[in-house]
């Protein structure tokens, strides 16, 4: 409940991301790796 | 009376007949003033293991295996370990995985278990080109 409360988790499935980047929902897999690695530059 | 029924058990089975690496799922619990999550996490991954002679449980006492508890990085109980042959998966979970937080942990069991993640090919070059620690929280629920 503590973390729920923490990252502000009113609906799942949540995810959060290195505790900065939140994925509502669940998304096609493409969407949520670029979601997911936001900061993260792309390869090449 | 166990959590799965026999249909169920059946089909499970099936499934992790794919494994061929050794899983070991560390239960970290706290018996005395412990989440009343505790016994339900040890009844769902006892009639998991039970089924494949490949998944193992380790019990671990959240209070007393403290060098356990820094080196997985296990903060609150119960919680859930992921190890292939003895090494760590980087796989959590929190609470007890029972209702819809059931499939995850079957998942991450067959992840452990075969080595195959199933992802797109597109995914995994995408991946491999991560080079910073990146961690994941998913939050669900039982029901």
């Amino acid at each position: 409940m503590d973390l729920s409360r923490k990252y502000h988790v009113t609906g799942v499935p949540k995810t959060v991301v290195n505790d900065t980047i939140e994925i509502l929902g669940a998304v096609p897999e493409a969407q949520f790796v670029e979601a997911a690695l936001g900061g993260e530059p792309a390869d090449g | 009376m166990g959590l799965l029924s026999a249909s169920d058990e059946a089909v499970l089975k099936q499934h992790l007949s794919a494994i061929d690496a050794n899983v070991s799922l560390l239960l970290f619990t706290q018996t005395i003033g412990g989440s009343e999550a505790g016994p339900v996490a040890r009844q769902v991954l006892g009639e998991l293991a039970s089924l494949n002679d490949k998944i193992e449980i380790v019990d671990k006492n959240f209070v007393l295996d403290t060098d356990d508890k820094a080196k997985y990085g296990i903060e609150r109980e119960p919680a859930i370990v992921v190890l292939r042959n003895g090494e760590d998966t980087r796989m959590r979970f929190l609470g007890a995985p029972t209702g819809y937080e059931f499939v995850p942990l079957v998942e991450a069991v067959l992840l452990a278990g075969t080595g195959n993640a199933e992802l797109e090919e597109a995914t995994v070059s995408r991946l491999a080109g991560v080079t910073t620690p990146v961690e994941i929280k998913v939050f669900s629920t039982p029901t």
